[in-house]
């Protein structure tokens, strides 16, 4: 390390934020969402496990309160509802929902540049410990209106996101137990048709 | 008056009919009779613009075609303008458009409470617009609804919110029809619908409807010229600012300027050259003059038959005839030819005379070609056939009746370029190397030619549109995910509910086929009828306590009991935001039509299953009119094809039999050339052989058999032929051969088919005299021992 007061560091921008987190090729975790929600009694908790491979997608499957599993890819939405259901949201049939689904694949991805054409970047910090946080805030309708701040902060990696809406509700998810760039399993491959 | 004073009167008249003067006069009696019943018939006939009623049978079975056209009409009328750039020039654009006359609607910036009174009064009414997902799950259950409204609920990315869940606890709106329209992305956004193009642009969409009152050439044109001024006048104040626009009334208006620029500017062209030719040919302003006369009789006498035999006329029979009977203006050429020849002492009339055995031949083989179009199936054609016949028989009578009252002043003088036609001559009576070389060359250039030509019959390979309009077209459609490509539906039903009811059928065959990738999309009314509301509203009364008991387990408590309101057909078409459907929907005394405009490639596959689509369901047609005009087009060149080589055998057979077969041979070789010459060009010009080109073959036909006749018929001396034939041939392609330099596609084909068909026919036609000198050294041959 170096003394601060003689070298100085290099600065943190989205771009140089951008160019660490696209070392991350692939990425999996066990995560755990917290939703606060005004009409809920209580927080909606969930947990299960997600896979990210750069380029490719994203699968989401949640384990508890119920299972849902959710692939992401760049054409469609496939989400397998209990009871055995599967819809699917293409990026023509329903343009917001897909919208919103990509956005998940580009935040965990860290593509900026996905990024920089909907979101202001607020704040950008560096903390003690190679921890960097980044808020952004969207720019026009109607994804404001869900998600006002997006607050995101990690590592190498993304390890957590704070969702808050225009009503100021909450979404807060956590990853643990990260594992990066490990080569995606045969499941992972087959429900991103690798 | 006694019987015989009427005989005899009669008879008087019948003399002096049979005298010079006579026959003038009475000739122009006709001619006053015929244009007095145009003046009258024609405000009164209906002339036809539209091509489809060329076609014999109806195209689409089970939707009148009338039906067809009128939505067609109000399909065309839409405008969609799109500004990229700061939100001000959108806004300025705006202004300006609104304020121009030609629009019966303009939409642009959304007024923000009538957007939110809106909002809110679809949101009440969600339940009218469910989707074909939606209410497959509702028929699953409420354990398939609660799963996928919990799935929702969850997702970290799907942003369902307090306030969504409480109004809408089945999140009916997230999947309704009204947001997946089965098109790109349009949204509502700060007051505009806005879209964004294929590079992830941003655009401000505004929609505008022309007046139909606006739709005539000349309004067009100046409103067309409005809205370029205006477009001019924001891109001054916001130079960043992009630009688009798509609508079918630019297309109209170029085709108008191209016409406008065909008439004008190579209309006027073409009379000079004609003027200078004439002069040139014959030092007198008279041939012209003359020339320009028996045409203008043809002409009505065509029409009136037309009118006479039909009852109507159609506006494309009328151009293609005109140019079809403009080979009478050679009978001009010829007898003025035969004038200039005549010695000091023959009389005008012994001239007219002399001449008449030659063109009636030609005239009556003409006639006999392109008679054999009153046998096309047709009405197109058979009105073509109808309207020459009659007008080349009105141009012959106008030339041998006129005529020799009306050059009394035409003094005879000698032939210009005397030497050179006599050489000319002489090439081909020599009869040795060069008449073969020509015709050998002129072989070679037709089969090497015809080898490259295809045949093209697809109307956008015959409007040439000018490449800014396309690219602003793809923009738009990129924006909107809507293409203009004139491919839809149309379902009929009595009620509006049955239409609707239809409409439903109609959008689950387009799933399927959506999900072979077979289409790409469709624009569908997202309203469901009266009946579906009411089976909805039960199977969602059904579904609620299921999903109310799983958000409960949850820790959400939700309302319930919300009533769903129907919603009428009618009703919903006064939402200001749902006014812009009404475009898609037409509502008559006992009949609703709706139109779903479908997105797919053109293949064989998709175009048999969407046809297929079309007869499962009741009321409903396919309606493709590119490929509907492409087929017809495609059928009258094969029809014309096939009359044309009727014809031309025909008429060779004939005259092999009547004049032995060196005489059809002399017919045969130039015809043929002539023909196959026109295509080869194309060929070689890379432009493909479609209806327009037939219609020049037809005419290089006639034109080929008179050039044959007069170097055939031994009455005349050949440099005088030769000299009319040349002048003939140039004010042919002086006057026809011009619209190789039209700015429409189609006329262009039709006019460089027709120069090389007519300068081959000019170069073949001397043949006869080659043969006859072949056959005359055989025979002295054969007398020496």
């Amino acid at each position: 390390m170096c003394n601060p007061l003689l070298c100085r560091a290099e600065e943190l921008t989205l771009e140089s934020l951008s160019r660490r987190l696209s070392g991350v090729r692939t990425l999996t975790a066990d995560f755990t969402q917290n939703r606060r929600l005004r009409a809920a009694a209580r927080p909606l908790v969930s947990r299960g496990r997600v896979a990210v491979v750069q380029g490719a997608g994203v699968l989401w499957d949640q384990a508890s309160p119920f299972v849902t599993r959710t692939t992401v890819t760049r054409q469609k939405i496939t989400i397998e509802l209990e009871g055995g259901r599967t819809e699917v949201v293409t990026s023509k049939s329903n343009p917001r929902a897909f919208a919103f689904a990509s956005l998940m694949q580009s935040v965990l991805s860290g593509d900026a540049s996905a990024f920089k054409s909907q979101f202001d970047v607020k704040n950008l910090k560096e903390r003690p410990g190679g921890r960097w946080e980044l808020s952004l805030a969207a720019r026009a309708e109607p994804l404001s209106r869900m998600f006002s701040l997006v607050r995101i902060s990690g590592r190498e990696a993304v390890e957590s996101l704070e969702l808050r809406s225009a009503a100021k509700e909450v979404t807060r998810i956590d990853f643990r137990s990260l594992v990066l760039n490990e080569a995606p399993d045969e499941t992972v491959r087959r429900r991103l048709g690798l | 008056m006694k019987r015989s004073d009427v005989v005899s009167v009669f008879k008087a008249a019948a003399a002096k009919l049979r005298t010079n003067s006579g026959a003038a006069w009475g000739w122009a009696g006709v001619v006053f009779v015929l244009f007095a019943f145009l003046l009258i018939a024609l405000p009164r006939v209906p002339v036809s613009s539209d091509v489809m009623e060329l076609i014999p049978e109806p195209a689409a079975g089970q939707v009148s075609r009338a039906e067809i056209r009128s939505l067609a009409s109000k399909m065309g009328r839409q405008v969609i303008f799109a500004v990229s750039g700061p939100e001000a020039a959108a806004e300025d654009f705006s202004n300006r458009l609104s304020k121009l006359p030609g629009f019966s609607s303009f939409s642009g910036r959304l007024d923000p409470v009538r957007t939110r009174d809106s909002a809110r009064f679809l949101f009440e009414h969600r339940a009218a617009f469910l989707s074909q997902q939606t209410r497959s799950r509702l028929e699953e259950g409420g354990g398939a609804q609660a799963a996928w409204v919990l799935s929702q609920l969850y997702a970290p990315l799907a942003g369902v919110s307090s306030s969504e869940l409480t109004r809408d606890p089945l999140l009916l709106m997230r999947t309704s029809n009204l947001i997946d329209r089965g098109e790109g992305g349009v949204r509502n956004s700060g007051g505009w619908l806005t879209g964004n193009d294929s590079e992830g642009r941003s655009w401000r969409i505004l929609h505008a409807e022309v007046d139909p009152a606006f739709t005539g050439a000349s309004e067009l044109s100046s409103l067309v010229g409005s809205i370029k001024e205006a477009e001019r006048q924001t891109r001054a104040l916001f130079p960043g600012a992009r630009f688009a626009a798509s609508g079918a009334v630019f297309y109209s208006d170029y085709a108008g300027s191209s016409a406008r620029h065909d008439v004008s500017k190579l209309g006027l062209i073409s009379l000079a050259l004609l003027l200078v030719l004439l002069i040139a040919a014959f030092r007198s302003v008279l041939p012209l003059a003359l020339c320009l006369a028996s045409i203008a009789v043809g002409a009505a006498a065509g029409a009136a038959a037309t009118i006479l035999v039909f009852g109507k006329i159609h506006l494309l029979t009328l151009v293609m005839s005109l140019s079809l009977i403009g080979i009478s203006a050679d009978y001009t050429t010829h007898y003025f030819t035969a004038r200039m020849k005549a010695g000091a002492g023959v009389s005008i009339y012994e001239t007219a005379r002399g001449l008449r055995p030659l063109l009636l031949q030609a005239l009556a083989t003409t006639c006999a070609a392109y008679a054999a179009f009153l046998f096309s199936p047709f009405p197109g054609l058979r009105q073509l056939g109808i309207f020459s016949v009659a007008g080349l028989c009105a141009s012959f009578v106008t030339v041998m009746v006129w005529y020799p009252g009306l050059t009394r002043r035409f003094r005879s003088r000698s032939l210009p370029f005397t030497g050179a036609l006599q050489r000319y001559i002489g090439l081909w009576r020599g009869g040795r190397l060069f008449p073969w070389a020509v015709l050998a060359l002129l072989a070679l250039f037709s089969v090497s030619g015809i080898i490259l030509a295809g045949t093209d019959d697809d109307i956008g390979a015959l409007q040439s549109s000018p490449p800014g309009l396309r690219a602003q077209e793809q923009v738009i459609a990129s924006i909107t995910g809507r293409d203009t490509s004139q491919r839809w539906f149309i379902v009929q039903g009595s009620t509006p509910d049955e239409a609707l009811d239809r409409k439903d059928l109609l959008q689950a065959g387009l799933v399927q086929l959506r999900a072979k990738g077979l289409i790409e999309g469709a624009t569908v009314v997202p309203l469901h009828s009266l009946r579906a509301q009411r089976e909805d509203a039960a199977l969602i009364e059904r579904a609620m306590p299921e999903v109310k008991r799983r958000l409960a387990q949850a820790g959400i408590s939700v309302r319930t009991g919300e009533r769903l309101h129907p919603l009428e057909l009618r009703t919903w078409l006064r939402d200001y935001l749902s006014r812009s459907w009404s475009g898609l929907i037409e509502g008559g005394v006992g009949r609703t039509a709706i139109l779903v405009p479908v997105q797919a490639g053109r293949n064989a596959k998709a175009d048999e299953a969407l046809a297929a689509l079309a007869g499962s369901v009741p009321g409903c047609a396919w309606v493709d009119r590119r490929s509907d005009f492409s087929q017809l087009f495609g059928e009258v060149r094969k029809s014309v094809t096939v009359t044309l080589a009727a014809a031309g055998t025909a008429i060779i057979l004939a005259y092999g039999f009547a004049c032995g077969p060196l005489r059809a041979l002399g017919l045969l070789i130039p015809c043929a050339l002539s023909i196959a010459s026109g295509i080869a060009a194309l060929g070689w010009a890379g432009l493909p052989v479609n209806i327009f080109s037939l219609f020049a073959l037809i005419l290089i036909l006639g034109i080929g058999i008179d050039y044959s006749l007069f170097f055939g018929s031994r009455q005349r001396d050949s440099e005088a032929t030769l000299f009319a034939v040349v002048t003939a041939m140039l004010t042919t392609v002086a006057s026809l051969g011009i619209l190789v330099f039209s700015r429409t596609a189609a006329v262009a084909n039709f006019g460089l088919a027709l120069t090389t068909g007519v300068f081959a026919a000019f170069l073949a036609s001397p043949v006869t005299l080659a043969l006859e000198a072949v056959l005359q050294r055989r025979r002295r041959q054969g007398r020496r021992p």
